[in-house]
């Protein structure tokens, strides 16, 4: 019974993010965000095209993750929505998960299949390693984004405030340390790359760059991960034990 | 809504996001690319392909990436030649059988610009056949512009293909009780696309500008003004992950002779003015490459005597060399005629360019420290030692500091202090250093810190304020 009222929240969830305008809103910024930024520069097929022209991606996915996420939870508060859901027989721990796994699949359904656009546009191998390095940067920064929405709209419960502090959190310490620093978004992919593509080819795939270690990219995919589970273990914590909904 | 006509409004909007994209995109230029043999040439009835072993993840031979859309190809030559664009099958064609199969031949050219419009995206080879009895020093630039071809039309479907769905969903199917009006159906505006056609504002910047009268001879020379100019590689490569140090270095000589070093740590070119009376300098030129190996280290000097007011160079023993370009006149106007060479009855003429084509003044910090406003000279015509020159053969390239005239950049070709050293290199330096005093540098900004740390900054405040109004609130 419980599974099915939580199967029922998730399809409630998804009906109200896949319905139109958010639903064609959320593919075109998936579609612009992936080929607007392209690296024309060089005139070889090579791999680090991906690399350059994942900076708007990044961007962009976070705003947009950054705004489902905001107004989803701290919108719903604010609105009423969560006090009207939890005055029916519906676990707290339900509601929350439900609305993460709902998003999280909408928003990475869309996102990392047109991001595989690059294969076709810039001539790469489908399934290549460093096509498949990409999408997992991609995923990280959705992970890491959602959760500081969440965390954000937490402490806010306001839909606005959630949506401009993590966009602003996310894109000022993006562009505070810059594009190859471990802890950022193109320094993470950057960090893939550069050991995993001396790894598979040979080769550095950005000759200027010295090798990364193997602990260094470990960490650079660690970080996200462990700011992820500590931000949403402690939304969930807090959601479903010490909130007051009014 | 029924799911057919959202499945037609999402098509729409995955076509025109496809389209607008593609608009976007048409507007920066691709390619970009140069290829050629400049200082030996192409040997008569020789072909010529490019091998590009240098860069990871890239086949080994003959391919540059080309995308559907328009191409010019910038032909500069002394002679004539004949270019062939490859496609990856032609370029197979060509070196396993030796049949030439080509997507676009440009037959009998010498300078010239040529269009040929790319409708696949693939690997495309450019080969050069020189069907004259002289050599010929080449150069193809090539770049592409325009939309995407391949780009539209799939954007174009796509959104036809929804527009037809659409309209599909809303004709009315069944009995006359199930008839829907059309007139009741509710059209929902894809307005999204809208907004995020707002994400596609660039900003742009302003820079002073103005224009001075040109100085011929240089008020920065004095004894003891040198310039280094490092031609050392630049670039780290690795082997597995190990740095490789094995660096080479080539000097070749104007007698047709060269010799190799290995473990190269430094290659330096530098001048120093030992000596200024009037207009006449005497410079100290020397040329050195520093190895890990004793044995490869070279180094030669030499004395000349150079008017700095027409810059013409002589050796001490008064043999004219000829005009070194190592510095112009300084802060010339756009377009204003310089000469490059003058040793009667040769000469050899240029123009500047000091401005981007959207009226902007060029600038460069590849050499220097910080970004310098530079000119350069394009159209350089005239001929030395009686034979034609041009861009491709003659300090194309060469960029110059606007306020000193200084050379600071670009490829050195045939100049007369290498002439001096009985060098024939065609370098470009990665790196100067100079006691020149250089205009104002252009200031820049980081403005994606600046506004990083405005924005990391806003978002704490923000989230602050709210927290500090609702407790407030909630004590009231």
């Amino acid at each position: 019974m419980a599974q099915h009222k939580f199967l029922g929240l998730i399809r409630w969830e998804l009906e109200e993010n896949l319905s139109l305008p958010l639903l064609a809103f959320l593919v075109a910024s998936a579609i612009i965000a992936t080929m607007i930024n392209y690296n024309f520069s060089s005139p070889y097929r090579e791999y680090t095209r991906l690399f350059y022209s994942s900076s708007t991606v990044f961007l962009i996915s976070s705003l947009v993750t950054g705004a489902f996420f905001a107004r989803s939870y701290a919108g719903s508060i604010g609105r009423g929505t969560t006090k009207i859901m939890l005055s029916y027989p519906i676990k707290r721990s339900q509601l929350f998960l439900s609305k993460f796994i709902a998003l999280f699949l909408v928003i990475s359904a869309i996102y990392l299949p047109v991001f595989c656009v690059h294969v076709y546009v810039d001539g790469l191998v489908a399934f290549g390693p460093m096509i498949i390095l990409s999408l997992l940067g991609l995923f990280l920064q959705l992970m890491l984004t959602c959760s500081v929405a969440v965390g954000i709209s937490m402490v806010t419960k306001s839909e606005v405030v959630s949506i401009l502090a993590t966009v602003l959190l996310l894109f000022g310490l993006d562009s505070i340390l810059g594009m190859w620093d471990i802890l950022s978004a193109q320094g993470r992919l950057f960090h893939l790359f550069q050991y995993f593509g001396n790894e598979f080819y040979g080769t550095l795939p950005f000759l200027s760059w010295d090798p990364v270690t193997a602990n260094e990219t470990l960490l650079a995919v660690l970080a996200p991960i462990v700011v992820f589970v500590v931000l949403i273990v402690g939304s969930f914590v807090y959601f479903t034990r010490f909130m007051e909904v009014d | 809504m029924k799911p057919l006509t959202k499945a037609g409004i999402i098509l729409i909007v995955i076509g025109l996001s496809f389209l607008v994209s593609t608009l976007y995109r048409s507007t920066s230029e691709s390619g970009n690319f140069s290829t050629g043999t400049m200082m030996s040439g192409l040997e008569p009835n020789a072909w010529n392909v490019e091998w590009n072993a240098s860069l990871p993840y890239t086949p080994r031979f003959l391919k540059y990436f080309l995308i559907p859309r328009e191409h010019r190809m910038d032909i500069q030559t002394n002679t004539v030649i004949d270019v062939y664009v490859l496609d990856s099958e032609g370029a197979q064609l060509w070196l396993a059988e030796g049949k030439l199969e080509p997507t676009f031949s440009f037959e009998g050219v010498r300078q010239q610009v040529v269009t040929f419009n790319i409708y696949n995206r693939d690997d495309y080879s450019f080969l050069v056949h020189n069907p004259s009895a002289d050599n010929a020093p080449y150069t193809l630039t090539v770049n592409g512009y325009g939309i995407e071809t391949d780009l539209l039309y799939l954007s174009l479907i796509i959104t036809v293909f929804g527009a037809v769905v659409t309209i599909v969903s809303f004709i009315p199917r069944g009995s006359g009780r199930r008839k829907q009006s059309l007139a009741n159906k509710k059209t929902v505006l894809p307005a999204a696309v809208l907004a995020i056609l707002m994400l596609s504002l660039s900003t742009a910047s302003c820079a002073a500008q103005f224009q001075a009268s040109s100085i011929l001879a240089p008020s920065w020379m004095k004894e003891g003004t040198y310039v280094n100019y490092d031609f050392t590689q630049t670039g780290k490569s690795y082997s597995n992950g190990v740095l490789d140090t094995s660096k080479s270095h080539t000097v070749y000589f104007l007698n047709g002779t060269r010799i190799q070093s290995r473990n190269v740590t430094s290659v330096i070119f530098r001048w120093e003015c030992t000596n200024l009376k009037e207009n006449m300098a005497t410079l100290d030129v020397s040329y050195s490459v520093t190895s890990d190996l004793a044995s490869d280290n070279f180094y030669t000097s030499t004395l000349v005597d150079v008017d700095i007011a027409n810059r013409r160079v002589s050796f001490q023993d008064g043999t004219l060399i000829g005009t070194t370009n190592f510095w112009l006149p300084s802060s010339p106007a756009d377009g204003q005629e310089i000469m490059l060479w003058d040793v009667p009855p040769d000469k050899v003429t240029a123009t500047v360019r000091a401005k981007q084509p959207n009226g902007e003044d060029l600038f460069t910090g590849q050499t220097l420290e910080e970004p310098q406003r530079i000119f350069m000279l394009q159209n350089i015509t005239g001929t030395m030692n009686g034979e034609e020159v041009n861009e491709a053969t003659f300090w194309g390239g060469g960029m110059y500091e606007y306020d000193t005239g200084l050379y600071v950049g670009g490829p050195i070709r045939r100049d007369s202090l290498f002439t001096a050293l009985g060098i024939d290199n065609s370098d470009s330096p990665n790196s100067m250093t100079t006691n020149v005093e250089m205009g104002p540098a252009k200031i820049v900004i980081n403005w994606g810190y600046v506004l990083g740390l405005a924005a990391f900054v806003g978002s704490i405040i923000l989230v602050a304020a709210l927290l500090l109004i609702k407790r407030r609130r909630q004590r009231r």
